[in-house]
């Protein structure tokens, strides 16, 4: 044992000593430590669960202005009929029930981090030990481009049924036309799943129509090998991918995007544009000059920047992918960090997070796509452990069984 | 130093060794395990159609996809992602959940 493990050692055994005497009291006052959770997304509600689970005794409260959460996750089987949005509608119920958070229907302000507080759209105000903001994405804005006409569906609830409406109503021959942001994005493999579920509607209901896909990246961002199959094999006849297409302008009314290869038209115009950290971690000063998303310490996901206030989900910038199952595993890396900084210990030196996701490719069967991540003492990042970044070798039927446990059980992790 | 002393010396450094790495995180395996439940529930107590991992001793399974790797079945490649030791420590708070699925 080298004296920098013997001294690890021994404080974790006295901090083994005190979590035993004492759980999560800094000092001798009564109260129980206070956590405040901006976001009801798949990030804010694992973190105030997992914390409420492993920690006992802590005030949670969480602040959402939606009554309940709409899952992005499966949001695209909405499009072609696979899912409802009511079996993607994620109650917070059980989360206060059974776990004891607070939920409060409002939306945060603006937050005071030297006097740690936040200020509520309502007139209230929250007090905390610790702030963990996970708030989603925010768009840039396109010129002309007014989503109850041209809609991004970027953000599951009234937009996904816009855009599948404008689907039903497209005519046979017609054209759908579909926007893709720089990456890094909400959801690596998301839209090209969108152009497979797309193009599956299309195959089935109105076979003369095309989708035109516009790429900002040089390449397919996620499962090359299952979608470019996809592309150029089952919806070769329907799909019209372009790499490298940027976005100028868009005349809403006429359903016409300005783009680096020309004027484009579309009777279904889906628009999703580039992607930052949501308003409140700018407002917060979380997000250096010059960046979209807000540097934390991957072990904690806390803030580089602003002591006691964690970062989670899509806006928090480790590089690791912007998703619903990310967002859920770096919540327990930060839930864990949170309680043991009560009981006065560092976190956990050596974090793992993985991602698995499914992805539908046609009307019954699914890829997936996974990673493990592990903490790099070296570098101070999240790296992939080489090898596991893979995706299935073919889309399946059993997959597509497969996606609708993962999802369940998604589900119920982050909000039961 | 008698033989049967200095083997009772090796034995308790050899105990205070693997106590040491026990007691060095109590928290470690559960926050690894904790990266199970996306797809197998919380506590590996499945709500879905994917197999429960709660209540049972994973290690030998884990250990054995990651010696024999399928391209076609995800959890072999999540496997890669582990070493042993993160393997046992993952199977080991998993064995103490309550097992079964809804």
């Amino acid at each position: 044992m080298n004296p920098f493990d013997r001294r690890q050692f021994l404080k974790l055994c006295m901090s083994g000593a005190a979590i035993a005497a004492a759980p999560f009291s800094v000092s001798a006052a009564t109260t129980a430590p206070r956590v405040v959770v901006i976001g009801g997304g798949f990030a804010g509600a694992t973190v105030a669960k997992y914390l409420r689970l492993w920690g006992g005794n802590i005030d949670v409260t969480m602040i959402d202005p939606a009554a309940a959460h709409i899952s992005c996750i499966g949001s695209n089987l909405v499009l072609n009929s696979r899912a409802s949005l009511s079996s993607l509608t994620l109650s917070y119920n059980t989360l206060i029930n059974t776990h004891g958070v607070k939920v409060m229907k409002d939306s945060a302000v603006s937050v005071d981090p030297l006097a740690r507080r936040v200020y509520l759209a309502s007139g209230a105000r929250l007090d905390y030990d610790r702030l963990i903001v996970a708030p989603g994405i925010d768009f840039l804005s396109i010129p002309g481009l007014d989503p109850n006409i041209m809609p991004h569906a970027w953000k599951a609830g009234s937009q996904t049924l816009l855009l599948k409406k404008q689907l039903e109503a497209m005519p046979d021959g017609g054209k759908f036309v579909l926007t893709i942001p720089p990456a890094p994005y909400r959801c690596p493999p998301g839209p090209y799943e969108r152009v497979c579920v797309v193009a599956d509607y299309i195959s089935r209901k109105k076979p003369k129509s095309k989708v035109i896909v516009l790429d900002a990246n040089a390449d397919i961002m996620a499962e090359k090998h299952t979608f470019s199959t996809a592309f150029n094999g089952i919806y070769a006849n329907i799909v019209e991918y372009h790499t490298g297409v940027t976005i100028s302008a868009a005349d809403s009314s006429r359903k016409e995007l300005t783009t680096s290869i020309g004027t484009i038209q579309g009777n279904v115009v889906n628009v999703i544009p580039t992607q930052q950290a949501g308003k409140i971690v700018f407002d917060t000063g979380l997000v250096p000059a010059g960046a979209r998303w807000a540097p934390v310490n991957p072990l904690s996901y806390e803030s580089t920047v602003v002591p006691g206030v964690h970062i989670l989900g899509d806006s928090q910038g480790t590089g690791q992918p912007k998703s619903g199952h990310m967002a859920n595993a770096q919540a327990k890396v930060c839930a864990d960090a949170i309680l043991r900084s009560f009981a006065g210990l560092a976190p956990d030196a050596a974090p793992k997070t993985n991602s698995a996701c499914y992805s539908p490719i046609t009307y019954d069967t699914a890829s997936w796509l996974t990673v493990v991540f592990a903490y790099d003492p070296a570098s101070g990042t999240m790296k992939a452990v080489p090898g596991t970044l893979t995706e299935a070798p073919m889309p399946t039927k059993d997959n597509f069984e497969q996606m609708f446990g993962w999802m369940a059980n998604m589900f119920s992790d982050s909000f039961a | 130093m008698t033989k049967p002393a200095m083997m009772l010396i090796t034995l308790s450094s050899a105990l205070l060794t693997t106590a040491a790495a026990h007691a060095a995180d109590p928290t470690h395996g559960r926050l690894l395990a904790s990266q199970c439940a996306q797809c197998h529930g919380t506590n590996g107590h499945s709500v879905g159609s994917i197999d429960s991992i709660g209540g049972t001793d994973l290690y030998k399974d884990l250990l054995e996809m990651k010696a024999n790797i399928k391209p076609e079945d995800i959890m072999h490649q999540q496997a890669r992602g582990y070493t042993d030791e993160e393997m046992r420590l993952i199977a080991e708070y998993l064995s103490t959940q309550p097992g079964g699925s809804d």
